[in-house]
């Protein structure tokens, strides 16, 4: 499923604008957690990440574990200075009032998996 | 009174914890319970932790009072150089191995803060840090008579006794020519409010918590959530549309219906509804009618359908971000004042916001405001066997919960009650007439279909305490022969004249030693002559 | 949803027993922030979360949450595991990962459909 669809389909909240190829980006995969650690040495490349987190340090693993998007969840936003890095770098941001549970129960439904299968 | 001391070791994360599980013991032999106990926990281990984190060592000591839990973590560590930042939530010093281990978020002394009554930090760098806490164990500091949030103007009372009869609950007294309020009978309707015509009862104003400062850019994401009722409340020259434009300009981008949740709700009700085989299903759309079947009518709380209120679904789906509420009544006030652990959701009164936004609106009534297309629903298909009866008025629904009890409503599946006259629309906090308000909504064609969910209960509904007569069965059951009897004694005219709504209510407050000398006047009266 | 109901989905191993067979979850809350999970922790809630250390029963002891979940077939400390018998905490591994385990919790929490009831 494109990322444009996901993001009508969950209801998110896009914080940044992203470009036209990116938003065609293909989705299968997505990785949840909020130890930037496991992200590095975990996350799918090409899928979104699902995390509470938003300091700086997140768009910097999120870009070296090649996501394709970064969803915060339960709510969480990020200031304007990590916003303005993703763009940067060229990653999409989104948010959603949603808990990281709730999130990953409908990409599930929609067909996105783990890293395992 | 108890005073109790555990010690603390610095960067030991095996142990960690340990205060924090000795108090706890401690907490459930006083009896302390429910969302007092959270608190503390939140509080203890979290201070905890903060000596684990940074400090060599450290000290936790509690001291127990009869109303009130004080708790003081002295330690040893390096200080902290900046309070104001080590306050702001997501600032953390924490080491890395302490990050690995899911500390660190920055939110250590928020979390303190917002648990706490009262709260205070001291630091010295090279020396150490000592935070002090102190919970309240009851809703309200002992010597304080009111009902959870209600305040009371005495000065304005005239005597009437229309708040005597008003309160379904019998939780009203006028003592010496005040009004008081019986915390452990109160439901939070809005009955007393209603009935006052002198404004005695008012929603006590919120205790503004400090919310951390915010960025313009942060401020404005604030959503705003309001019964729909408050768009219709300024009369025909201001229509919905316009309160929207204005409250825009105020600065909230979002503005959200606390009855998007409240149709959801009903909903997820018929859908819960059509597997339950034994009926009636009682909605929980209104929290005074929950309070109301927790305090009166316990036999009925299983058939209570496992979902939130609506309001509380909207709390729910704020996730952990700020929020401004309007509330509509002091049971939605207590919900949203207890869900506020972190200082996120502002809480306002129609009245408040009402204020704020008149200044704005004057001179724009007329102004054209750009049209909003309603976005059509989707069908929903409704199951036709599904009887939904609606009803509203505490007294409708006191009857109609009585005869529920004795079976007498199997024929209704589902039981949506409300205190107020059309739901939210009706509260006395609105001043416009409640069947006005709900069709000028209608007829302004506004509400875009949003997606939301009715969330299912976190802890399920429990019978509430404040109307039995003792913790002891024993004890209670003599209790109740005296107030039968003395009631037997007394005239049975229920004229208020004692400041007790019934002459029942009398030999209660007698039996339960609520207030020092209590005594029926018509009786002294007739004695003397 | 009473728990062994929930963890069929995720051949999970019961580490620990927990209090009585039948506990019932009314909530799940994913995440691996200890303060979320403090916040978050109560008496019919399941943690899930890709932390393992033995603060994770502290706060489950502290807030009388029933039931944890391990992700990623991780090996706790086996003083976890002790410490979660004598605080009659349920202790679950799965082996697959944080999203992956969100997902299939999700969907036989809230049923086929993915809708929340």
């Amino acid at each position: 499923m494109k990322l444009n669809q996901v993001a009508a389909g969950l209801g998110l909240q896009a914080l940044t604008t992203a470009p036209a190829d990116q938003e065609r980006a293909e989705i299968t995969r997505a990785h949840a957690s909020d130890l930037l650690s496991d992200v590095l040495a975990n996350a799918p490349a090409g899928g979104v990440l699902l995390t509470i987190q938003v300091h700086l340090n997140v768009i910097a693993v999120a870009m070296h574990a090649m996501q394709a998007a970064v969803i915060f969840t339960s709510g969480m936003l990020p200031d304007e200075a990590v916003r303005a890095k993703a763009v940067e770098e060229g990653i999409s941001l989104f948010t959603t009032r949603e808990s990281t549970f709730d999130t990953a129960g409908k990409l599930y439904a929609l067909g996105i998996r783990g890293r395992h299968e | 009174m108890i005073t109790s001391s555990f010690p603390i070791a610095g960067g030991d994360f095996l142990t960690a914890g340990f205060a924090s599980r000795a108090l706890k013991e401690q907490l459930k032999r006083i009896g302390v319970d429910g969302q007092i106990m959270r608190r503390i926990m939140i509080a203890a281990y979290e201070a905890e932790m903060n000596v684990v984190i940074h400090a060599r060592k450290g000290n936790l000591w509690v001291k127990f009072d009869h109303d009130r839990f004080n708790m003081e973590v002295i330690d040893r560590g390096p200080g902290i150089a900046d309070l104001a930042l080590a306050l702001k939530p997501g600032y953390s010093t924490a080491s890395t191995e302490a990050r690995q281990l899911g500390f660190g978020a920055g939110m250590g002394l928020p979390n303190i803060k917002n648990a706490s009554d009262v709260f205070e930090v001291d630091s010295r760098v090279g020396k150490g840090t000592r935070v002090r806490s102190t919970i309240y164990l009851k809703t309200q500091p002992v010597g304080d008579p009111t009902g959870h949030c209600l305040s009371i103007g005495p000065e304005l009372c005239n005597g009437c006794l229309d708040c005597l009869k008003a309160c379904p609950t019998r939780a009203v007294r006028v003592w010496d020519e005040k009004p008081h309020i019986i915390s452990a009978l109160c439901i939070e309707c809005t009955a007393c409010i209603a009935a006052c015509k002198r404004d005695v009862f008012k929603i006590r104003d919120q205790v503004r918590k400090q919310v951390p400062q915010r960025s313009v850019a942060e401020a404005l994401q604030d959503t705003l959530v309001i019964p729909r009722a408050f768009l219709t409340q300024f009369g025909l020259k201001i229509p919905p549309r316009l309160v929207i434009a204005v409250l825009r300009k105020l600065g909230y981008k979002d503005i959200r219906f606390s009855e998007e949740w409240e149709e959801e709700l009903r909903w997820a009700v018929r859908r819960y509804a059509a597997e339950q085989d034994s009926y009636p299903v009682i909605s929980p759309i209104c929290p005074a009618v929950v309070n109301l079947i927790e305090s009166q009518f316990p036999a009925l709380i299983g058939q209570i359908a496992p979902f939130m209120t609506p309001i509380e679904s909207a709390i729910e789906a704020c996730g952990l971000q700020s929020a401004t509420f309007v509330a509509a009544c002091p049971s939605q006030h207590t919900l949203l004042t207890r869900a506020d652990l972190s200082g996120r959701l502002q809480i306002t009164g129609p009245a408040e916001l009402s204020a704020q936004i008149l200044p704005l609106i004057a001179g724009q009534a007329g102004s054209a405001v750009s049209e909003q297309k309603p976005i059509p629903h989707p069908p929903r298909t409704v199951n036709p066997d599904l009887v939904v009866l609606e009803a509203w008025g505490m007294e409708n629904v006191i009857d109609i919960l009585e005869k529920t009890e004795k079976g007498l409503s199997e024929d209704f599946r589902i039981l949506e009650l409300s205190a107020c006259e059309n739901g939210c629309y009706g509260t006395p906090l609105f001043k416009e007439n409640p069947f006005m308000a709900k069709n000028r909504w209608a007829a302004s064609r506004l509400g875009r279909r949003r997606q939301v969910s009715a969330a299912p209960t976190k802890n399920p509904y429990v019978a509430r305490a404040g109307m039995r007569l003792d913790q002891d069965m024993g004890k209670a059951i003599e209790k109740l022969t005296r107030i039968d009897k003395l009631t037997a004694a007394l005239p049975g005219r229920d004229c208020g004249a004692c400041g007790a709504p019934t002459c029942s209510s009398l030999a209660e407050d007698i039996v339960m030693n609520r207030r020092p000398g209590l005594g029926c006047a018509v009786l002294q009266g007739r004695e003397e002559s | 949803m009473k728990l062994e109901e929930l963890i069929k989905v995720l051949n999970a191993r019961m580490l620990q027993p927990g209090q009585k067979e039948t506990t019932e979850i009314t909530h799940i809350f994913a995440g691996d922030k200890m303060s979320d999970l403090l916040a978050q922790a109560g008496p019919g809630t399941l943690l899930v979360t890709s932390l393992a250390n033995t603060q994770l029963t502290c706060v489950a002891e502290l807030m009388d949450c029933p039931a944890l979940c391990l992700v990623d077939g991780v090996d706790p400390d086996p003083r976890l595991l002790e410490a979660a018998a004598k605080a009659s905490t349920a202790v679950l591994v799965c082996p697959f990962d944080m999203f992956e385990t969100c997902g299939r919790l999700h969907r036989r929490f809230y049923g086929e459909s993915h809708r929340r009831p």
